[in-house]
C-alpha cells in the first residue's frame, strides 16, 4: 500500500452514496466579552457530505469555515441549527472523527513513532505489539522512513504536517478533518503533500473534510467543494467536481472551475 | 617577514588561555592570598582561619572521628529531599489544577500573593508554636518556602498547553486521567525546569535556616551553629563551605542533567 499507485482510479461516491454529516441552518454567534459586541460567525450554513465524498470547505480567511469543521469534531457548538453525523446530533469529540491543524500540533517530547502511536494508545484498543506495528506501518506510508526516532523539533514543516497526518490515519477515523493543513508550508512542499494526500485519500475507507483558502487546492483534492461567503458565513455554492484525476496540471476545464470559484471567493469579498 | 603579526600570536595565545580559566585563576589567587595574608601573620584574628586550616576541618569532619560532618550532611540532605519533592507534588498539583480552572486561580490567587513576599524564616517561630522544635518544622519550612515557585511554573506551563493540543487528545477519545499523564503533564513540565531549580534554591536555604533556628538532631546549620559556640572556627568554615558545594553540585549538576534528558534531547531548549 504505498502512496501514488491508485491516484488514477479513484472510486467515485457519486450522489448514491449516503449522507453522512447533515448541517441544517447552522448559526454560530460568539456573545459578547470583553465589551465587543457580539459576533456572528456562521449566519445561514446548511450542507450535507455523502459518504467517502472528498470535501472542502473553501472560503476566504476567517470566514467561519474553520469553525464549522470545529462543530463537527464536536469542539464547539453551533448556537442554532443542527448538526448531525449518522442522522445523530453530535456530543462532542469522539475517535470517529480525527482532526489535523495548520500549526501540527505535535508532542514535543514524543518522538515522531511515538507521536504517531499516541491515538492508538489512547484508544484502549490495541497491544503495545499491535501499536508498535501500526504506527511503524503510517511511518512508512507517510514517507517518513528513518525519522521513526526523531523528535519533531529536527524536522521540517512539511515533515512535521506528515507526522500529524499519519497520527491521525492510524487510528482509522471515520471521518478525516483537515483545517487549513498546508498553509503554512512552503509552495513545493504543499505541492507534494497535495499529491500524497490525494493518493491517500483515495484508497482510504475514509470521508475527508478539508478547511482552505486556496482554490488551487481545492480544485485538486476535492469531490465537491462548499463555497463559504465572508463572515458570517453562508454557502455561496456547492460545486461537484467530477474532472478526472490527477488534476496536477490544468486543462481547459479546470482553469474555467478555478476562474468560477476565484470570482465566487472575489464577489463575497466585495460584499 | 612581518613582526607586525608574529608578535601577537603568543599574546592571543596567552589571552584564550587567560579567557578559558579565569574562573578557575580567579579563585585560587582568591584562596592564594587568603593563605598568605593569615599564614603570613599579617592577619590576626582568631575567626579567620587559613583556608589550608579549612581544607583540614572539612577532612577531620567527613572522615575522622565521629565524622560529624558527613552524617550532618546526610541529616540535611534528607530533610530537603523530603521538603522538596513534597513542595514539588504539592506546588505542582496546585498549578496544574489552578491553570485548567482559571477559577480556582483566582480563589488560589491572595494566598499566593500574600506568600510571595513571605521569608521563609519568619515562618520557623509560628511553626515551633504549633509543632515544638522537631523535624517536622524544618522539613514544613523548606515546603513552604519551595512549593510557591514551583506552583508559579506549573501555572504558567499548563495555561501554555495550546487547545488544539488538548483537541487532538479528545478526538482520540483520551479519559481524563491519560490527558492528566501524557499531555499535561508533561506539557507543563516542559516549562518547568526554571522554577524547579529556583525551587530547590529556596529548599536548600530554608533547610539550612531552619536547621540554625530550631537546632534538633544533626544538620549542617547545627554543626555550623555549634562549632561557633565552641569556636571550633575550622569546623565552622567547613559547614559554610560544605553548603555552598552541595548548592553548587545541584544547581550545575542536577539540573543541567535533568534538562539533558528532557527539554534538550526534546529540541526544545534554547
Amino acid at each position: 500500500m504505498s502512496a501514488g499507485t491508485m491516484e488514477h482510479e479513484v472510486q467515485r461516491p457519486g450522489a448514491a452514496a449516503p449522507k453522512v454529516v447533515e448541517a441544517r441552518h447552522l448559526r454560530k454567534v460568539y456573545p459578547e466579552a470583553h465589551g465587543q459586541p457580539p459576533v456572528v460567525a456562521i449566519d445561514d450554513v446548511s450542507f450535507e457530505v455523502r459518504r467517502r465524498e472528498f470535501t472542502v470547505f473553501l472560503g476566504p480567511s476567517g470566514c467561519g469555515k474553520s469553525t464549522t469543521l470545529h462543530m463537527i469534531g464536536g469542539f464547539e457548538r453551533q448556537s442554532e441549527g443542527s448538526l448531525l453525523v449518522h442522522g445523530q446530533p453530535i456530543r462532542g469529540p469522539g475517535p470517529d472523527r480525527g482532526i489535523v491543524f495548520q500549526d501540527f500540533v505535535l508532542f514535543p517530547w514524543r518522538t515522531v513513532l511515538a507521536n504517531i502511536a499516541f491515538g492508538l494508545e489512547m484508544m484502549k484498543r490495541y497491544t503495545r505489539a499491535e501499536i508498535a506495528e501500526r504506527a511503524h506501518h503510517y511511518v512508512e506510508h507517510l514517507g517518513l522512513g528513518g525519522f521513526a526516532n526523531a523528535y519533531p523539533s529536527t524536522l521540517s514543516g512539511g515533515m512535521k504536517q506528515r507526522v500529524a497526518i499519519a497520527r491521525t490515519l492510524a487510528t482509522q477515523p471515520e471521518f478525516m478533518l483537515m483545517d487549513e493543513p498546508f498553509a503554512a508550508l512552503d509552495a513545493q512542499t504543499r505541492d507534494r503533500l497535495i499529491a500524497d494526500l490525494a493518493a491517500i485519500a483515495s484508497e482510504q475507507n475514509t470521508t475527508f473534510l478539508f478547511v482552505t483558502h486556496d482554490v488551487r487546492e481545492a480544485i485538486r483534492l476535492a469531490d465537491r467543494v462548499l463555497v463559504f461567503s465572508p463572515r458570517p458565513a453562508r454557502i455561496v455554492e456547492s460545486i461537484e467536481v467530477t474532472l478526472p484525476r490527477p488534476r496536477d496540471a490544468y486543462g481547459a476545464e479546470l482553469l474555467e472551475l478555478d476562474r468560477h470559484m476565484r470570482s465566487l471567493i472575489g464577489k463575497g469579498a466585495e460584499g | 617577514m612581518t613582526p607586525t603579526i608574529a608578535a601577537p600570536q603568543w599574546r592571543d595565545r596567552l589571552r584564550d588561555t587567560l579567557t578559558r580559566y579565569s574562573s578557575l585563576l580567579v579563585t585560587l589567587a582568591f584562596v592564594g592570598l587568603w593563605q598568605l595574608v593569615v599564614g603570613a601573620g599579617l592577619l590576626h584574628n582568631p575567626a579567620v582561619p587559613a583556608p589550608s586550616a579549612v581544607l583540614a576541618g572539612l577532612y577531620r569532619g567527613l572522615l575522622e572521628g565521629q565524622h560529624v560532618l558527613f552524617f550532618a550532611t546526610l541529616d540535611t540532605l534528607g530533610r530537603l529531599t523530603l521538603g522538596y519533592a513534597v513542595a514539588v507534588l504539592g506546588g505542582a498539583t496546585l498549578g496544574i489544577l489552578a491553570g485548567r480552572h482559571p477559577d480556582f486561580a483566582s480563589a488560589l490567587n491572595p494566598i499566593v500573593a500574600l506568600w510571595i513576599p513571605l521569608p521563609a524564616i519568619v515562618t520557623i517561630p509560628v511553626l515551633s508554636l504549633w509543632l515544638g522544635s522537631g523535624e517536622a518544622v524544618t522539613v514544613l519550612t523548606v515546603i513552604f518556602s519551595a512549593w510557591i515557585p514551583i506552583y508559579l511554573g506549573a501555572l504558567q506551563g499548563t495555561r501554555s498547553i495550546s487547545v488544539q493540543q488538548l483537541w487532538v487528545m479528545r478526538a482520540y477519545g483520551a479519559s481524563r486521567w491519560s490527558e492528566l499523564r501524557k499531555v499535561i503533564v508533561p506539557g507543563a513540565f516542559v516549562h518547568m525546569i526554571p522554577s524547579l531549580r529556583v525551587g530547590m534554591g529556596y529548599a536548600w536555604r530554608a533547610v539550612i535556616a531552619a536547621e540554625i533556628i530550631v537546632e534538633h538532631g544533626r544538620g549542617i546549620g547545627i554543626t555550623i551553629f555549634a562549632a561557633r559556640q565552641f569556636f571550633d572556627v575550622a569546623t565552622m568554615y567547613a559547614g559554610v563551605l560544605m553548603i555552598a558545594l552541595l548548592g553548587l553540585a545541584l544547581d550545575h549538576l542536577v539540573f543541567p542533567a535533568l534538562e539533558r534528558v528532557t527539554i534538550k534531547r526534546w529540541g526544545l531548549a534554547t
